[in-house]
C-alpha cells in the first residue's frame, strides 16, 4: 500500500471514529417548549398502527388540558428482544424513557434499579393515592406484575398495559362425534369437563390411542402456571428484610406436580410436550387433541382453519383436593360446589415502565395512565381484541367482533402473576423444563421433583438476591448520600 | 549516517507501517480479552445497577473460577463436547476424504456433485438446524419413518431429539453433513497436488488399494488432517447454534446421572451462552478462559501429535 492510500485509510476510519463518537453523544433535540417522551414499544403491525393514534391523541388531550405540548417520540423494538435491547441500551445511557415490557422480566429491571417506583410520583399520588387504591382500578394479576419486592420494600415499578391469559379450548365437532359413547359413560357432550378427574373420563371416551388424544398438555413452564395457580403454588416469600425464600416445596406444589404427572400419563394426552412432537395448538387445529389449553392469540388460526370450538374455563380441581388443600375460590361468584369456582390461569401480557434516566416522569406517568384509562381500552379492545387492563372498561364493552372475548376475561379474573422472581430464564430453562422432562419421561416422581425444584431455586436464584442484599442497601445508601 | 541511526530508522518505519494492525488488534482483540480476564475476577449480581453493571461489579478473587470448576454442570458440558468432538470430527474427516477420494475424478457431472456438498456448508447453522428439526420430526420427519420401517423407533421411543441417549448423535450427524463439503475441498486440493510419481512407484511395488491409502495418501494429508483436527476441536468448543437450534434453546432432553439432573446436548459453548444470556458476566468470563485452556492443552496435545513432518 503506497502512503497516500494508507493516509486516505487513516482518515476515513478517524471520520467513521469521528461519527461514532458524535452518534453516542447523542442527546434527544427538542423544539423549543416542547417536552418529548421517548416510547419503546414491541407491539405487532396493527396494534402499533393504533398505538401511534393514541399517542397522537395524547399529545392533543396533554395540550388542550396543561397548555403545554408534548412530542410522544414511538420506537418500534422486537417484543422478544426488548429487556437485552434495554440492557445494552442502559450501559450506554440511551434508554427511552418508557418502555412496554414483558411482564415477566420487570422485576429484573427493577432490582437493578432501572425503574422509577411510579407510586412515589406525585402525579400518581394525586390520581390514585395509593398502591391499593390504583390496583382495585385494574386487573389483580396484571397489575400485581408491575409490583417488586426490593430489599423489602414493595413498590410499583410498572403499569399494565395490555394482558392476556389461556383457557381450554374445545373441540365440539370432536365430542359430537363421540356422543353417543359420552352419554353412555355418564358425560354431556355438549359440554367440556370441569375439573381434572372429569378430563380423565371424557378422555377415555374420545382417545383413539395413536389417532386421536382427548388433550395436549404444553410442557413450557408458562403454560403450566395454569396448573400451579390452580393447586394454589407459591414459588417464592420475600421476608420483611427482602430474604427470599422458595415455598415450592409443599403439599400444594405436590398436588400440582402429581395432577401434571396424572394427564401425562393417563393414557388420554397426546404426548404434546414432548420436545418436537405435535404440539397442542398444531395438534388441535390437526384433529389429533380434542382439547388443549391456549390463548386469544390462537382464535382467528383457529376460526380461519373452519374448526367448530369453543373456549370454556380452566378445569378446577377436584372437590376432594379442594378440601384437602383448602384451595379458596377464585371465580367471581362462583357456585362453592363447582369445582370451575376453584379454576385459575396465568397472566401474560405487557407492563409499561418509566426507566431511571427518564427527566419528566411525572408526564411519562400521565402517558400511561392515559393509555390505561377507561376510554383508551375500551378503543384498544374493541379495535384490536384486546381484553382492558382496567375494569372500568369490561362493562357493556363492544365485542360483536371479538365474541370469545368475554370468556377470556372470566378466566382472566381468575388469573394469578406470574411470580415475582428475577432470571426468570433459569427458572424454566435450568429449573422446570429438566425436571418436568425427567418427570414427564418416568425418571422421577413428583416427590423427587418438588425437592429438587426447590433446592434448584435456592441454590441458582434466592442464593444469588440473599447473598448481595447487605452491599445492595449500602450502594442504595450511597446514591441517595450522593 | 551511523549504523545504529539507520536501524533506528528502519525500526520506526517498521513500527508505523505495522501500526494500523496493531491499533486494530488492540481495540478489537487486546483490550477486550484483558477486559474480559478482568470481569472473570468479578460477579455482576442481582441488584448491580442497570446503568452501571460493569462499574457496580463485585470484586469476588477467584470465585468465579472455583465456582465453573466445582460445578457438575460444567464439567458434563465439557465431557459432553469431548463426545461431540469425536462424533463429528473423525467421521466428519473420513466422510469429506471418502467424497474427495470419490470425486477426484475426471468424470461429466462430478464438478456439479462437488459444489452440491459444499453447498450446505455455505449455509447459516442456525437454519440447517432448524432444517434438521424437521427431518427429525417424530412424527412427520423421514428419519422417524426409516426408524419405523426398521423398527429401532421402538428403542428410541420420543424422536431422535428427544432422547437423551440421541440428541447429540442426532446433532452431530447434521453438522457432520453440512460440514462434510468443506473438508471434501481440502481434501480434494491436496489429492491433486501429489505426486502421480509416488503412486506409479507403489503400484509397481504391487501395493494395494488400501495400502496405498494407509502408507501413502493419509501420510501427505497429515497437514489438513491436523488443521480440520484443531480447527473442529476450536469449532466444538465454541459450538453453540445448532444445540439452540436443534433442542430449542432447551439444551436437549434432561437425565439424572448421580442424582443430578443434567441436560443431554449441554455442550460447553451452550452452557457458556447461558451464563452470558442471564447476565452472569463474570462466571461467563471464567468459563471462557477455562475453555480457552482446555483449547489450548488440545491443540498441544493434537499438534505433538499430527505434527507435520518434514
Amino acid at each position: 500500500m503506497s502512503l497516500s492510500r494508507f493516509f486516505v485509510a487513516f482518515v476515513l476510519l478517524a471520520v467513521v471514529v469521528g461519527v461514532t463518537a458524535i452518534g453516542c453523544n447523542r442527546r434527544k433535540s427538542a423544539p423549543e417548549g416542547v417536552k418529548v417522551l421517548e416510547v419503546w414499544q414491541g407491539f405487532n403491525v396493527e396494534e402499533t398502527a393504533v398505538f401511534k393514534d393514541i399517542m397522537k391523541d395524547f399529545e392533543k388531550d396533554y395540550a388542550a388540558r396543561t397548555g403545554q405540548k408534548v412530542e410522544v417520540r414511538v420506537q418500534y423494538v422486537s417484543f422478544n428482544d426488548m429487556f437485552t435491547k434495554l440492557r445494552t441500551a442502559a450501559l450506554a445511557k440511551m434508554t427511552p424513557d418508557i418502555a412496554f415490557m414483558d411482564s415477566i422480566k420487570v422485576t429484573e429491571l427493577a432490582l437493578g434499579r432501572a425503574l422509577v417506583p411510579i407510586e412515589e410520583l406525585d402525579s400518581f399520588k394525586k390520581r390514585y393515592g395509593t398502591m391499593e387504591k390504583a390496583r382495585e382500578e385494574f386487573v389483580g394479576a396484571s397489575f400485581d406484575a408491575g409490583i417488586v419486592n426490593r430489599l423489602g420494600q414493595r413498590h410499583l415499578y410498572g403499569m399494565p398495559v395490555q394482558t392476556t391469559t389461556v383457557s381450554l379450548f374445545w373441540n365440539r365437532e370432536m365430542f359430537r362425534r363421540k356422543a353417543t359413547e359420552l352419554r353412555a359413560a355418564g358425560l354431556d357432550p355438549t359440554r367440556p369437563p370441569r375439573d381434572w378427574d372429569e378430563m380423565l373420563a371424557y378422555g377415555k371416551v374420545l382417545t383413539e390411542p395413536g389417532k386421536v388424544y382427548a388433550f395436549g398438555l404444553h410442557g413450557s413452564m408458562w403454560f403450566n402456571f395454569t396448573i400451579f395457580n390452580i393447586y394454589g403454588v407459591e414459588f417464592v416469600t420475600y421476608d420483611e428484610n427482602g430474604v427470599a425464600q422458595a415455598s415450592f416445596d409443599s403439599p400444594n406444589g405436590l398436588a400440582a406436580l402429581h395432577r401434571i404427572e396424572t394427564i401425562a400419563h393417563s393414557g388420554v394426552e397426546g404426548g404434546a410436550w414432548v420436545r418436537g412432537a405435535l404440539g397442542p395448538e398444531a395438534g388441535f387445529l390437526n384433529d389429533v387433541y380434542a382439547m388443549c389449553l391456549t390463548g386469544p392469540w390462537n382464535v382467528e388460526n383457529f376460526t380461519n382453519a373452519g374448526k367448530d370450538f369453543d373456549i370454556d374455563l380452566i378445569p378446577g380441581p377436584s372437590m376432594e383436593e379442594v378440601r384437602r388443600l383448602g384451595l379458596p375460590p377464585r371465580l367471581p361468584g362462583g357456585d362453592p360446589n363447582d369445582p370451575r369456582t376453584y379454576t385459575s390461569s396465568n397472566v401474560g401480557g405487557q407492563t409499561g415502565v418509566i426507566m431511571r434516566l427518564c427527566e419528566e416522569r411525572d408526564l411519562a406517568f400521565e402517558l400511561l395512565d392515559y393509555f390505561t384509562s377507561e376510554k383508551v381500552q375500551r378503543r384498544w379492545a374493541s379495535g384490536l381484541g384486546q381484553i382492558p387492563v382496567r375494569k372500568a372498561a369490561w362493562e357493556n364493552l363492544d365485542t360483536s367482533k371479538f365474541p370469545f372475548m368475554p370468556k377470556f376475561m372470566t378466566q382472566l379474573a381468575t388469573a394469578k402473576r406470574i411470580p415475582q422472581i428475577p432470571l426468570y430464564g433459569v427458572l424454566e430453562n435450568d429449573l422446570f423444563n429438566p425436571e418436568v422432562d425427567l418427570l414427564l419421561n418416568k425418571g422421577q416422581t413428583p416427590e423427587q421433583m418438588t425437592k429438587r425444584m426447590q433446592d434448584g431455586m435456592e441454590q441458582k436464584i434466592f442464593k444469588r438476591i440473599n447473598d448481595s442484599l447487605e452491599a445492595a442497601r449500602k450502594a442504595d445508601k450511597d446514591e441517595s448520600g450522593s | 549516517m551511523p549504523q545504529d541511526h539507520i536501524k533506528l530508522q528502519d525500526d520506526l518505519k517498521a513500527l508505523f507501517f505495522i501500526a494500523p494492525f496493531m491499533i486494530v488488534f488492540m481495540i478489537f482483540i487486546g483490550y477486550p480479552l484483558f477486559y474480559s480476564l478482568w470481569i472473570s475476577f468479578h460477579r455482576v449480581t442481582i441488584y448491580s445497577d442497570f446503568y452501571d453493571i460493569f462499574g457496580t461489579m463485585q470484586y469476588v478473587g477467584f470465585s468465579n473460577y472455583t465456582k465453573v470448576l466445582t460445578d457438575a454442570s460444567f464439567w458434563w458440558s465439557v465431557a459432553l463436547t469431548f463426545v461431540y468432538a469425536a462424533l463429528t470430527i473423525f467421521p466428519g474427516m473420513a466422510l469429506s476424504l471418502g467424497l474427495a477420494m470419490f470425486l477426484n475424478r475426471k468424470v461429466r457431472g462430478f464438478g456439479l456433485m462437488r459444489s452440491g456438498f459444499f453447498l450446505p456448508n455455505v449455509f447459516d447453522v442456525y437454519v440447517v438446524g432448524v432444517i434438521w428439526l424437521m427431518i427429525y420430526n417424530p412424527r412427520s420427519g423421514p428419519v422417524s419413518a426409516l426408524l419405523q420401517y426398521t423398527g429401532l423407533s421402538e428403542y428410541i421411543g420420543t424422536g431422535m431429539l428427544s432422547n437423551p441417549w440421541t440428541t447429540l448423535p442426532a446433532v452431530a450427524l447434521a453438522m457432520i453433513l453440512k460440514n462434510a463439503g468443506f473438508g471434501m475441498i481440502l481434501f480434494l486440493t491436496s489429492l491433486n497436488n501429489m505426486n502421480e510419481s509416488i503412486f506409479e512407484a507403489a503400484d509397481v511395488d504391487g501395493a494395494t488399494p488400501w495400502q496405498k491409502l494407509i502408507h501413502i495418501t493419509i501420510p501427505m494429508l497429515r497437514p489438513i488432517i491436523f488443521f480440520l483436527t484443531i480447527t473442529g476441536m476450536v469449532g466444538t468448543l465454541n459450538a453453540f447454534s445448532e444445540v439452540y437450534a436443534m433442542t430449542d434453546d432447551t439444551g436437549g432432553t434432561s437425565l439424572t446421572i448421580g442424582g443430578i439432573t443434567l441436560k443431554s446436548g449441554a455442550i460447553s459453548g451452550y452452557y457458556l451462552y447461558k451464563a452470558f444470556a442471564e447476565s452472569m458476566y463474570g462466571e461467563a468470563a471464567a468459563i471462557s478462559f477455562v475453555l480457552l485452556v482446555i483449547a489450548l492443552l488440545i491443540s498441544f496435545v493434537s499438534y505433538r501429535v499430527l505434527e507435520p513432518k518434514g
